[in-house]
């Protein structure tokens, strides 16, 4: 359908409000050319509405509009590019959803546009009745394109029907089912072979534990509903919750192009989100000594209100995100601590070491739980397997051993020399850093090879997104790549800082893995946007190379530790950590809480100095 | 200095850390034996894995005036040698990148019996 209002000229509010605007006349808004609808009105009528309408404002035009039955009359009030025919069915679907079904009734007597045509409704309403036969007969009516389609459509609704059947016992019924249509509409021998296997099932609850399936009175014919929608033609059927997509879309575009992603697009529909300089992290608030040596690990704990840092020192600290104190100080290791992971709950931290051991340890004692040997040279890395009371360490041994927390091994698995391990959040993805270039990806639940990533040179550090889509790889010649891990292919680089032969942790960052970041060897901290490559930012705060970068959400800050024996705080300000002073738009405030230096050497925390500096893009 | 991952070397002729057992170096890396440290005798490398180097210090040695770093083993960070990083004398550059290791200190992971030196001999 075509949008004739185009003649008319553009019409907008303010046009309607001029009062020797000529377009005015509403006369194009109903040359549309509607199906059945009433013809244009005569000349005549829009005459005697000119001289009205002229003198009028368009709070007075509006005002005509309720109480009129005649869509002839209706004057829209601008151009649209999208088809109003689209626009208000949606609407319609949205009003018939959300159960304001007068203003349904009376959007569709004045529109004159029905959301679903009289045999569609039909459809669905026997769908959701259960009245196969009918279903069958209206199928060809409802638009399906195909034969293929129509087969594929009929087996569904087929398949709910032998599956109603067995469910009441009607065996027999289930079976003609069964042999005279079902078989005949695919191809599938297996899923034949399954749907006949149903047959055996001795009682009700088999039958929906073994289809999956949850019973005629459950949302199963619902879920028939939607699958059926793929073969009929959106036109004929609009697919359910279209605007809620839509806007979901929107969304999700809004938050591709935020260039500083790091805060939930949760300011509504209204306005386009986009996360301001502000709220980027960009100083430094706090400075956090107490390391003896060069810091090699530091991870936010999941619930953000503890860091754990391991160093070069043989310990381990436990810093409080509140007071920036320390909270407990762990020793025992016999020799650096590369490594640490916190569990899921918040409450344990494994270290891994290159004295051969991981020690697990209890956050809220302080004190040592657990010691792992099993490693014969270093534990370089390990990850817990999403619950409390396993995790997975990997070391320059070729072993991967995957751990209880009570000391036993659950598995030992020989690989290649593990540089590094990352598992994905549901855990059925590992991946491996092996010591020579490549990263390989096994299914964690199977433990099967999956595929290989190929680098050109030795992979330094990995890191794997929440979504386990994409993952980055920091190598020793100083490049940074992103892999997408559906495709298997290299779609990123980032550039800017420096990387030799040390390792230095790379990270996701930002609200939804948006940003990257890296430390380097020049000291600074780099962060770049992950969708556009756009180097973000440059941060100073350290005088040696920084060794590993993390980020948090729930923290809202990045964490950044260094072989200057410190770590350092950027917080990005969200207004939501509560050890942050009120004013969120000040940011020379930090001062205020950081003058307590102790005497000894416990912890330091030292504010924003003129040490610091950022360069911001 | 960083965090480095520990090399391990494959090949014939695995020199390793005494104490620690870190792989340093492979036997063809060996350029000459005629050299002598603190301990005793000396090699002199052309590559070397899993050693850290100090501060560079200014001294006086048999050839000449040299400037050096002591290397450490990456482990048990125990003192193993040193490398050249510049040679005054201009008959001694040919020093200057190279790695010193001194035999006390290393032996020869593919021999068990490690104490006599004429374990050098092929």
């Amino acid at each position: 359908m075509t949008n004739s209002r185009g003649s008319a000229g553009q019409l907008t509010a303010a046009d309607a409000r001029n009062e020797g605007s000529p377009d005015l006349n509403g006369n194009g808004s109903t040359a549309d050319a509607r199906d059945s609808q009433s013809p244009p009105p005569d000349t005549g009528a829009t005459n005697g509405r000119d001289t009205a309408a002229l003198a009028d404002t368009s709070d007075t035009l509006l005002k005509r509009y309720p109480g009129q039955e005649q869509e002839t009359q209706r004057i829209c009030l601008r151009d649209s590019q999208f088809e109003e025919e689209q626009v208000v069915r949606l609407l319609l679907q949205e009003l018939h959803d959300r159960g304001f079904t007068d203003t349904f009734n009376q959007l569709q007597r004045e529109s004159g546009f029905t959301l679903e045509n009289e045999p569609v409704s039909q459809f669905r309403n026997s769908v959701l009745a259960g009245e196969w036969s009918k279903v069958k007969d209206s199928l060809s009516t409802i638009g399906i394109q195909t034969p293929d389609n129509l087969n594929a459509a009929l087996f569904l609704i087929k398949r709910q029907q032998f599956l109603e059947l067995l469910e009441a016992r009607q065996l027999k019924q289930a079976l003609l089912v069964l042999q005279n249509e079902l078989s005949t509409l695919t191809n599938d021998i297996q899923q034949l072979h399954r749907l006949s296997g149903l047959l055996m099932c001795p009682s009700v609850e088999d039958l929906r534990t073994a289809a999956d399936w949850d019973g005629s009175s459950g949302r199963s014919r619902f879920v028939v509903l939607e699958s059926l929608q793929t073969y009929i033609s959106p036109g004929s059927m609009v697919p359910v919750h279209r605007m809620e997509t839509l806007f979901g879309q929107a969304l999700a575009y809004q938050c591709d192009a935020c260039k500083y992603h790091v805060r939930p697009a949760n300011q509504g529909l209204y306005i386009d989100h986009m996360c301001p300089t502000s709220v980027f992290p960009q100083e430094l608030q706090f400075s956090l000594k107490g390391h003896q040596d060069e810091v090699w690990y530091v991870a936010f704990s999941p619930d953000g209100r503890y860091l754990a840092s391991g160093s070069r020192d043989k310990t381990c600290i436990i810093w409080s995100m509140s007071d920036f104190s320390i909270v407990h100080r762990f020793n025992g290791h016999q020799n650096e601590v590369a490594y640490i992971a916190w569990s899921p709950n918040s409450k344990y931290i494994v270290s891994a070491s290159s004295d051969r051991t991981l020690r697990l340890w209890d956050v809220e004692d302080g004190t040592q739980m657990q010691v792992f040997s099993g490693h014969e040279e270093t534990v370089t890395s390990c990850k817990w397997l999403g619950t409390n009371d396993r995790f997975i360490s990997g070391g320059l041994d070729h072993r991967i051993i995957i751990w209880d927390i009570n000391g036993t091994i659950v598995k030992q698995i020989s690989s290649p020399r593990v540089h590094d391990l990352a598992v994905s959040s549901d855990c059925s993805l590992l991946l491996v850093a092996d010591e020579k270039t490549d990263i390989h990806a096994y299914d964690l639940t199977t433990l099967t090879f999956m595929y290989s990533l190929n680098e050109p040179v030795e992979v330094m550090s990995m890191a794997l997104s929440a979504d386990a889509r994409y993952c980055i790889t920091g190598l020793r010649n100083g490049e940074l790549h992103m892999w997408d891990l559906d495709t298997r292919t290299l779609v990123r680089d980032f550039s800017g800082h420096t990387q030799g032969q040390y390792v230095i942790r790379c990270t996701f960052a930002g609200q939804d893995d948006r940003l990257v970041a890296t430390g380097s060897e020049d000291g600074l901290l780099f962060v770049w946007n992950r969708n556009t490559g756009q180097l973000l930012a440059r941060l100073r705060g350290h005088t040696k190379t920084i060794n590993v970068c993390t980020w948090s959400d729930k923290a809202a800050a990045l964490a950044t530790s260094s072989d200057d024996k410190t770590i350092c705080i950027w917080p990005a300000y969200r207004g939501a950590p509560s050890h942050r002073p009120d004013s969120t738009d000040d940011l020379s405030t930090s001062d205020d809480d950081d003058d307590e230096s102790h005497a000894d050497d416990k912890s330091m925390v030292s504010g924003a100095h003129s040490t610091t500096s950022i360069d911001m893009f | 200095m960083g965090y480095m991952h520990q090399t391990f070397l494959d090949g014939k002729g695995v020199f390793a850390c005494r104490d620690c057992h870190t792989h340093f170096t492979l036997r063809k890396s060996i350029e000459s034996r005629q050299y002598s440290g603190q301990y005793g005798r000396a090699v002199l490398l052309s590559d070397i894995v899993n050693v850290r180097v100090g501060e560079p210090d200014k001294r006086s040695m048999t050839t000449g005036m040299h400037i050096v770093q002591d290397i450490y083993c990456m482990r048990c960070n125990k003192y193993v040698g040193w490398t050249y990083v510049r040679a005054f004398e201009p008959e001694q550059k040919f020093k200057e990148g190279k790695f010193i290791l001194e035999r006390e200190l290393i032996y020869d992971i593919s021999r068990e019996c490690i104490r006599d030196s004429s374990d050098w001999i092929e």
